[in-house]
Formats: C-alpha cells, structure tokens, sequence
C-alpha cells in the first residue's frame, strides 16, 4: 500500500508553505492507482476541482486514461521552473502527479471579479459598468469591447514582492512603436519593491519625484480604454486594481468626459466650453479677486466697485488674506465630505457650507462677494471630468493667489502663463503634454526625442 | 506652411501694435508713413518667403549648426555674435516697452523692479524651455488672446465715434516719398521670419512656402499694419495724435464696451498685449541665448553633471535688463528703438540672406565635392 | 533633464520667496483703503489769480447699499494755481487714497473756455489711470455747483449725470455726448470743432437740465447752441433717436416722430460756387395729431415737413458758419478727400465764409401711427 509515495517535490513545497494552514497535500486513491494534488486551499475552487480532477479520478478505469485527460483539459499549464512554480501555486493552481509526471491545473477561484460600478468618472449616458479587480476579467471585458486580433495583451514580468500580474494592452496597428518601446522600459525601469493600485504604479511612471500634473490617466471605464486604444495608446492593467493606466496622454485628455461622445454634437460643444470655462474659472476667479481689490478696481465697473467696496468694510484683513482663509476652509470642507462615510457627509456640507459662509460674512470675517466666489470657485472645481487634474488644478490656484498677492494684476496674467508654459514644457512619455490636437493635423513639428 | 512658422512670424507682428512702432508711423504721417508701409509688407512679403526657402534647404538646423559647418570660422562667430546681441536687445526693448505700460498704466505705485522681477521669473522659464515647447506654447497663448484682441479691433472699427475722415486724411498722405523710419519699423514687424535662425532646429520637416500660406501672411500684415497706423488716428486724431507716447493704448482707452462684464476696454488689451509680449520675449531672448551659447560654451562649468552656460547668460541678461530698464527713459527708448530699427535690422537682415546665401554654396560645393570622392 | 529642472525649480521657489519677503506690500491696496473720485468739476479760482478751484465728487463706501437712504457722495473743493496741485493738496484731506479710475465725467466752467485750455486739460490727458471714455461737459452756472448738485432721482451707486451720457439710461436727441479722446483730438487737431453739453438744473432744484450746448473752436469765442438746434445738430450728426417734429399749417397740428435719420454731404468746389450739397433721410411716423390723418395724404405731409426741417437745418448752418465755428466737421472732410499738400487748411478757411449750403430733405412717413 505504501510503495507509491508523494513525490519529494511535494514534501519540499509543503515545508515552503509552512506553517499556512490553507495547505492541501492530498493522495487520490483508488485500488492501486493513485494521484497526488497539492494546492492553497483558500485560493482554489473547490467545486471544480472536485468536478474537473477529483471525480474523473474515480470514474476512469487507469493511471494513465486519467493522465491523459488531465493533460487535454483546458486549464492546464506547463510547470514552470520552482520559484515561479510557488508564485503559481499560491494565486490558484493545482498541482497534480499521477505516477511519474506532475501536472500544473488552474482552478483558481477569484472572489474580486465582479464588475464595479463607475465611481470616479460617472456619466448618464454610456455604459455604467467599469472594470473588474481581477485582471482576468478586466481583460476580458476590453476584449469584449474591442474584437480585432491587433489587441495586444502582453504581461510584463516584475518582480515587486506581491507578484501580480502587469498587463500591457494596445492595438500593434495604431501604436507607435516607439511610444510601446519607452513604456516597456519605464516599467522595466520601476525598481519599487510593492504596487498597490493602478494609482500607485501611475505615481513611479511618472518619474520625478516632484509632479503636480499626472502624465499618464488612471480610468475606470471601458469606453474610455477602447477609445483610447483605438487612439494609439497603451492600457496598462494591474491585477487587483479597478482601473488601468493610460499612456501617453495630454492635458487635453483630462478635460474630456466620455460622454462627449454620446450627445448631439451641438451640446457636446456646450459642455465643453462649459468645462474649460469652468477650468479657467476655478484658477482665476480667486486670484482676480485679489487683483481686482487690492491693485485695479478700476477695472470693475463703478456700480460693482462700489458694492465691493462697502461689503469689505470692517473686513480686518487684506484680500489675500481672506482669500486664502476662504479656500482654505473650502479645501478642508472638500477633503472632509471625501473622507466622511456617505450618510454624515451630507450633513458636513451643509454646517461648513451654509452656516459657516454666512457666519463668516456676518462677523465681517470676509466679505459677501467673497463667499460667492468661493462657492463659484468650488463648484468650478468639480467641472472638471478627471478628478486627478482637479486636484492638481487646486493646488495651482493657490500658487497663482501667492503670484497675483506680489505682482498683482500683471502677475495674474504672468502666473497664469507660466502655468501654460509649466505645462508646454512637460511630456508624456516623449508626447508634448499640452499640444493642441487638431484633427487630421499631426506632428508637424519634428518629433525628435533628443 | 507650417503652422507653427505662421504664429512665429504672427506674433512678432502682433506684439509690436502697441509698442514704440506706432508711434514712430504716427510721427512719420506727414512724411509719406503709408508708402513706407506698403514698401515694408512687399519687402517682408519677399524676404520671408526667401528665408523660408533658404532654411528648408537645412532642416532641422539652426543658423549656428549651418554656419559653422559651411562657413569658414572667422565670419561665422562675428556674424553669430551679432545676431545675439540683436535678439538680446529686441527681447530687451519688449521688457522695457511693457514695464513703462505697466508703471504708467496698471500699477503705477510699484517700483520698477518687482515689475521686472515678475517678468523675470516667467520669463526665464519660458527662455530654457525646450525650442519645441516654445513653439507648442505660443500656439496655446496665440489661440487663447487673438479673439480678444481682434474684438477689440473689431468693437474700435464699428464704433461711432471712430472718425473716418481723420484714417482718410491719413490715407491721403500716399502722395508723399516713403518715409525711411516708417519703413525699417513697419519691416520689423513683418520680419518675424528670422526667428527661424534658432527655431529652424524644431522645423525638421520644413516646407516650401505655400501660395495659401504667402496670401494669409500677406493679408494678416496689411490688416495689422493698417490697424496700427490707421486705429489710432481714426479714434485720436491726425495731428492731435503726436504727442502720444502711447497711441494705442489711448485708442484701446476709448474704445467703450457698454454692456460688457468690464467697461473699460482697455484692460482687456493690455492684458492680451501683454502675454504676446511675454511670449515674444521668450522667443527672442531664447534665439539670443542660443545663439551666444553657440559661441561660448564653457564647458568646464559644471554642476552635478549641468551645464552651467545657459544659467548663467540667463543671470547676465537679466542683470543687464534690470540696470537698463531702470535707467532708460521713455525718450531714450523711442530714440533707440529708432537707431535700432534704422541701423542695426537692415544689417541683420543683410547679414542673415548673405550668410544663408553663402552656407547654401558651400553646402552644394561640399555636397559636389563628395560626390568627386 | 531633470538636474535641470531640479535647479528651476529650486531657484524659482527661492526667488518668489526671495520676492515676498522684499516686496511687503508696495502698491498693494484694498479697495476699502480707496476713495473713487467720480467726477471733476473744474472753475476759475476767486482766491488765487489765474487758479483754478477744482471739486471732485467721491463714493462714501456704504455697507449696505441697497439699504442706505441717503446718496452716499461727498464733496471737496481746493483752489490751487493749477489742477494737479489742487489734487495734490486734496489728498491730504481725505483718509483714504483717491483712485481716479473710475471718473467719468469732467464739468468746466463756461468762462475757462476762453482761458488757455491746455493748462487744465492737459492734466486729464496726461494721468494714465483717468479714463479717455470720460465725459466732457460744460456748466451753466459753477461747475461746483453742477457737480455736487444731487437730483431727486439720484440713487446710491448710480450716478445720475452719467446716465444722461452713457445710453443706457435715458435717450434723448437734446443731449449731446462728448468724450475726452473726441475732446483731445478736435482741440489739439483742425476742421472739426468740439461740440459740449451744456448741463444745467431747473428753476425748483430738482433735476438736471441738459439741452443745450456749446460749440468749441480754439482761439475763438464759443459758440452756444439753443436747444432746438442741439437737438437738430444731435440727430444729424450723432443719429439721435427720439426726433420729433411739429407741423403747424391750416389749423391743422402734427407730431413727427422720427427713428431713423441718415445724413450725408458733399463738398463742391468746381461746380459753380463753392458749397456743400446736405441730403438728409429721415424716416419716421405720425405721433400726434388733432385732426383725423388720410393715408393717401401722407406725401404731402412728407414735402411740408421737409421743407420746413431743411430751412431749420440750412439756418443752423449759417449760424455756425457765421461765427466760424464747424462741429460738423466740414474742413476735415474737405482734407479728408484732397490729396495732402501744405496749406490746405489755411486754404479750407478761406473758402469756409462763403460757402453755400444746399440742404435736400427726404421724409418718409412709414404710417399715420395706429390710426387714421
């Protein structure tokens, strides 16, 4: 009875995975044949292996029928060398040996591959699913989405210490291959030890440590991912993580909802120039304050100047003083109803919002036209579809109020240029960030990367 | 034509609407202003599109790279080191130009050195910018304010106080001899062209000037000439318009936007004037630093593995702008911006086709001579 | 790359924080640290020989504007040798910084037309900050007077006198509007003489009366225009809506009301005796009448109201030619369509005394009005 042991590979992976109490070491036993399996009981589904391994070893009549059929299934893979073998082991495959050879079967069950709702990027019309957390059904549904055999899906190995699976996506007709070839070397070049999100990974593709505006975009829809590819550009998927990275990407990208594409053409120009005009809004409304009170008011006009003027009466501090004070409060309000669970944030919004802004004006803390721009300038904020570039756009709003405090009105203008030029002098992976796209005109610029 | 070429040369053009040029046409209108013009767009018409050509022949390389591979040594540092000093001080008179507006118009409290200093450091970032950022950059800037500035124009031309009989009294001049000042600083304007001294290394794939592109060029110069000239006399008077140091800035002043979010349509142009200045600055200042890091290039200063040369043009420019600007006197600029115009840009221009010309024989003889072997 | 971009950065940082220590708040100045000047009145001195006593009108800030009853405006006067010292001296009586941005209106006395106007108007045009779309006026009684003069309709923050200019408040044909760039450039140029509004209150001190106006030529008596000939001068020149015209012939009395006037001229110097052919289009209907109107008579009502408009209108015109003033600006036309040479405006005043004016009416009624 004991002349068929367990093979010692068996033995030498039970005493790696010690002391997990999830391991199965088990002998399949029938008469005189018998099987071995080895697994991670908590990541394998139980269900199928008893359908697809365990039950056909008592149904079938030999060692080798049963060898046979395990080799033809489906989910089989060929064993890999022993490191990658345990990597294996603990995301989901089962070991088998039956007699002489050892097979590798993936019955790995996936608790995390139900399809999420779009949270970050919601729209009203278009498709209200995003992505899984499990890559395999991430992928899937973007090949669902997109039938065309140039989809490329291309693991990257790494070697952070989770082990989780790095996915590159493109279309190999429209890519420039040079753009494929860079972003292989970046993550080649990410030496970071753990990944993770999506976000995270996004953080050490972008190089320096000292960034403000993200150049690559994290999404969580699969339109958007299909019409990026169908644009040229690289998804890259991270296993365990709701959203892909997008790249190379330009400013303009981040000012474009995925709904742009599902309305009439006239409304769709609505939206967007409501958005940029938002954008400009929440950048420069503040800092227009400052300039307009404290350096030109006589660029309002008399009637406006005037209640300008008599609203800040008693109000004890300079304009910039109240204005950074405002958006202060603002920029904690906003960062409060982010973090607070959903049913106290509501009420969050209304004592800081409401009770605050009129307390403040009548304790003569600032002024009422203060407290409209400071909720215009919120409200502005929230235009903008990425929610990466809002917040970056936050912070630019408080170096150009530091800007037009010291150079008033000139330096507004300044400022605001050199935000334009902050931006042109940036690069996506190689792409100018802020580089017009005109349709149909393409780089007429030499591209030369030097 | 690339795009790119035509905001180039565009916002030269532009950014000299309010500068010291009209008021050197308006000081010129007794003595044949009009002619001089007409002369200078036909001039800059022909030299543009013979730049063009000359540096389509060189793609991708900047006067430096092409004179010092075809020329002999001796006449490529002079003429480089001319060059520099020429962009340098064009660069300049913009600074000086927007900071006396500035003082005398939006901010007249501050002292002349935080004005500049607000221009420094923009300024500076936008000058180590890459040569093709620059260009992406003023294509953003260009769309962004030439809708404003257009409407100003627009709202100037359809307004009932604009006299017309005072541009027509103007026009009449035309039986006058050409007038040589009016002449050099309207080429000035239409010359933006040679910017491409420097910013021919980002044109890898240069075109030979295009019929559509010559007939924008050529309508957007007679339209920005004739508006310069000829606004400010419709709003301030033929005669009485000669002692305005700043006849733009007056007629932009008088124009009214009755229901608009700011009455003052002043505001709105000088701001606009302002970021075209800005990036013409750039533009210039970044032509300038090339072209003297092309001739000296220290190569010893060095900083964890930088060089140090651009910094430290950079640093020197500013330290001589910020003495000039504070010493200059608004006379003194008209005075030298007149010289400048007068002397030192038909020289430069001279220099730039005779030294293209030049590059161009040496280029076929090498090319010949390569060909023997 | 990034060395580089390392050092921008840092530098940058160390210049703007550099800056904010240096810059502590030069030219920094909240709104509520400034007064808005928002009008000049401007009078001959009676203390100082050869001055000028200067009012300037300002903006009290008010906390709550829609609430405060009384207009919130104040006045102050200074006399001084010249305009700019008697700013310059005022600024030491008020606690807050004048801001002369927001002016928009200049009243000067009658008499100090006939002064020398460069030495008071060149301050206006010389400050950068005080705006060429100001308003050019001339007092009937004191300038004082007319500028601290509060109506009874004046609200706060709404400055009655300009929206007697600006065409946004009321319209009417009797108000001339002058600007200080049309000021500047008529004074200082030739052919075309300045016309102003003369603003003036009535008998109870309720309101202000602006219907007259004054004609301005450099070096010469001005000229004042009555009403009537304001009002034929303004919708002329100016387009002014809200003409009316009244026909008085065999008992029968009728209104015009014309809204759209088209004026052009020609200056003839080859056909016969120097003149300038005038035709005028004007296009309107019946207003008021006291008896019933017949359609079909329309075209006669159209020749008697022609007839009678240009004998007005060729009567205003030999007024001004007799005091040799031009606010239609005649001569500058006739420079305007001459190739230049030296001494054509001398030339222009030679032939201006004695040319004809030929004045061609055109009248079209559109309708009776709503009846008959």
């Amino acid at each position: 009875m004991t002349e068929k042991q367990a093979p010692p590979l068996f033995d030498e992976l039970a005493t790696i995975f010690k002391p997990s109490s999830d391991i199965v070491q088990t002998p399949l036993q029938l008469k005189d044949h018998r099987a071995f399996l080895f697994y991670v009981k908590s990541v394998v589904d139980g269900d199928k292996l008893q359908q697809t391994v365990i039950r056909p070893f008592f149904e079938m009549g030999s060692e080798e029928d049963f060898a046979s059929y395990i080799q033809s299934l489906p989910n089989r893979t060929d064993i890999p060398d022993k490191d990658k073998l345990l990597i294996k082991l603990s995301s989901g495959l089962v070991l088998i040996a039956i007699g002489d050879s050892t097979f590798l079967l993936d019955v790995r069950i996936v608790k995390n591959n139900e399809i999420q709702e779009t949270v970050m990027e919601p729209t009203i019309h278009g498709p209200q699913k995003g992505l899984s957390e499990d890559i395999e059904t991430t992928i899937n549904l973007i090949r669902q989405r997109y039938h065309n055999s140039s989809l490329k899906v291309e693991e990257i190995p790494k070697n952070d210490i989770s082990n989780r699976a790095i996915v590159l996506l493109y279309d190999n007709d429209r890519i420039d291959p040079r753009i494929l070839k860079k972003i292989k070397a970046e993550l080649e070049g990410i030496t970071n030890a753990l990944f993770e999100s999506a976000e995270d990974l996004q953080h050490f593709l972008n190089r320096s440590k000292l960034t403000l505006f993200p150049t690559t975009m994290v999404t969580e829809r699969p339109d958007r991912i299909v019409y990026n590819l169908v644009a040229g550009k690289v998804i890259i998927a991270i296993d365990g993580s709701p959203n892909v990275i997008v790249a190379p990407i330009i400013f303009f990208d981040f000012m474009s909802s995925m709904e742009d594409n599902y309305h009439v053409s006239v409304i769709t120009g609505f939206t967007i120039l409501l958005r940029y005009l938002g954008l400009f809004t929440c950048i420069l409304l503040p800092s227009l304050y400052i300039a307009m009170t404290s350096y030109n008011p006589e660029i309002l006009r008399i009637e406006l100047a005037l209640t300008v003027a008599g609203s800040r009466i008693g109000v004890p501090y300079p304009s910039f003083i109240e204005v950074i004070f405002m958006l202060f409060f603002m920029e904690l309000l906003t960062e409060a109803s982010m973090r607070l669970p959903k049913a106290v944030s509501g009420t969050a919004t209304t004592v800081g919002g409401l009770i605050l802004g009129t307390a403040a004006t009548e304790a003569a803390l600032t002024s009422t036209i203060m407290v409209i721009i400071i909720s215009a300038v919120a409200i502005s904020t929230f235009v903008i579809p990425i929610n990466e570039m809002s917040f970056a756009v936050r912070v630019v709003r408080f170096l150009l109020i530091i800007y037009t405090s010291l150079f008033g009105l000139v330096g507004l203008l300044l400022g605001f240029m050199g935000f334009i030029m902050f931006l042109a002098n940036k690069d996506s992976l190689g792409e100018p960030y802020l580089r017009i796209p005109w349709k149909g005109k393409n780089a007429e610029l030499g591209m030369d990367n030097k | 034509m690339n795009r790119f070429l035509i905001y180039l040369i565009l916002i030269n053009t532009l950014t000299n609407m309010v500068s010291i040029t009209p008021r050197i046409l308006i000081a010129g209108g007794d003595t044949g202003t009009i002619l001089g013009m007409a002369l200078a767009i036909t001039t800059g018409i022909v030299l543009t599109y013979f730049l063009v050509i000359l540096f389509s022949r060189f793609p991708g390389q900047g006067l430096p790279e092409i004179l010092k591979a075809y020329t002999p040594k001796w006449f490529a540092f002079p003429v480089l080191l001319f060059m520099a000093a020429a962009w340098y001080v064009a660069g300049l008179f913009t600074l000086m130009i927007y900071t006396f507006i500035i003082l005398r118009f939006l901010t007249p409290e501050m002292s002349i050195y935080t004005i500049v200093l607000t221009f420094a450091l923009v300024v500076t970032y936008g000058v180590l910018m890459a040569t093709r950022n620059i260009l992406y950059m003023s294509e953003v800037i260009f769309i962004l304010v030439v809708p404003f500035i257009v409407f100003v124009q627009m709202k100037g031309y359809l307004d009932p106080s604009l006299n017309w009989d005072y541009i027509r009294i103007a026009l009449m001049q035309v039986n006058q001899l050409p007038d040589y000042g009016a002449f050099t600083s309207s080429l000035f304007i239409v010359i933006g062209t040679a910017n491409l001294v420097i910013f021919n290394r980002a044109f890898t794939t240069l075109k030979k000037p295009t019929l559509k592109g010559m007939a924008i060029l050529t309508v957007a110069f007679m339209y920005i000439l004739a508006t310069t000239y000829l606004l400010p006399i419709g709003f301030g008077g033929f005669d009485s318009l000669e002692n305005a140091l700043y006849p733009w800035i007056m007629t932009s002043d008088s124009i009214r936007m009755k229901f608009g979010i700011v009455e003052r349509i002043v505001f709105i142009f000088i701001g606009s004037f302002l970021a075209l200045g800005v990036v013409s600055m750039i533009i210039h200042w970044h032509v300038s630093i090339h072209l003297f890091s092309s001739v000296f290039q220290f190569k010893r200063l060095k900083w964890k593995s930088y060089n140090l040369t651009l910094p430290l043009f950079i640093v020197f420019f500013w330290i001589v702008a910020m003495t000039l600007t504070k010493r200059m006197t608004v006379e003194g600029l008209y005075r030298t911006i007149e010289m400048y115009d007068d002397f030192v840009l038909p020289a430069m221009l001279i220099l730039l086709v005779g030294s293209l010309l030049l590059a161009k024989k040496g280029a076929s003889s090498k090319w010949r001579e390569n060909k023997k072997y | 790359m990034a060395g580089k971009q390392k050092i921008l950065k840092g530098s940058i940082v160390f210049i703007l924080l550099l800056s904010l220590l240096i810059q502590a708040g030069c030219a920094f100045k909240d709104i509520d640290k400034r007064v808005f000047v928002l009008g000049f009145g401007i009078d001959p001195s009676e203390q100082v020989r050869n001055g000028f006593r200067v009012t300037l009108k300002l903006a009290k800030q008010v906390g709550d504007i829609k609430q405060s009853t009384s207009p919130p405006y104040l006045y102050i006067s200074h006399d001084a040798e010249s305009v700019a010292e008697a700013i310059h001296e005022m600024e030491t009586r008020v606690d807050k910084v004048l801001d002369f941005g927001h002016s928009k209106i200049i009243v000067m006395h009658k008499e100090l037309l006939t002064k020398d106007l460069d030495t008071f108007m060149d301050f206006f045009t010389r400050r950068g900050d005080i705006q060429m779309i100001s308003y050019v006026a001339v007092a009937d009684k004191t300038a004082e007077e007319i500028i601290s003069f509060e109506p009874t309709t004046e609200a706060p923050a709404s400055i009655a006198l300009y929206n007697y200019f600006d065409n946004t408040g009321t319209e009417s044909p009797f108000v001339v509007t002058t600007f200080l760039f049309e000021f500047r450039r008529e004074v200082l140029g030739e052919g075309h003489d300045t016309i102003m509004p003369i603003i003036g209150t009535d008998e109870e001190n309720h309101d202000f009366v602006i219907d007259k106006s004054i004609v301005l030529k450099r070096g010469a008596p001005p000229v004042e225009l009555t009403p009537e000939e304001t009002k034929y001068f303004n919708s002329l020149m100016n387009k002014a809506y809200g003409f009316s015209y009244k026909i008085k012939e065999d008992g029968l009395i009728m209104v015009l009301n014309f809204d759209e006037i088209r004026m052009s001229y020609k200056i003839l110097l080859n056909d016969g005796d120097p003149r300038i052919d005038m035709k005028i289009t004007k296009v309107g209907v019946v207003g008021e009448s006291n008896k019933r109107l017949n359609s079909k008579q329309i075209e006669k009502y159209n020749k008697i109201a022609g007839k009678e408009i240009g004998k007005t209108v060729t009567d205003l015109l030999i007024k001004l030619q007799e005091n040799d003033v031009n606010p239609f600006g005649f001569g500058l036309r006739y420079r305007a369509t001459r190739l230049s040479k030296k001494g054509i405006m001398e030339e222009w005043k030679r032939i201006y005394p004695d040319i004809k004016f030929n004045v061609k009416v055109n009248i079209e009624l559109k309708s009776t009005g709503a009846v008959e």
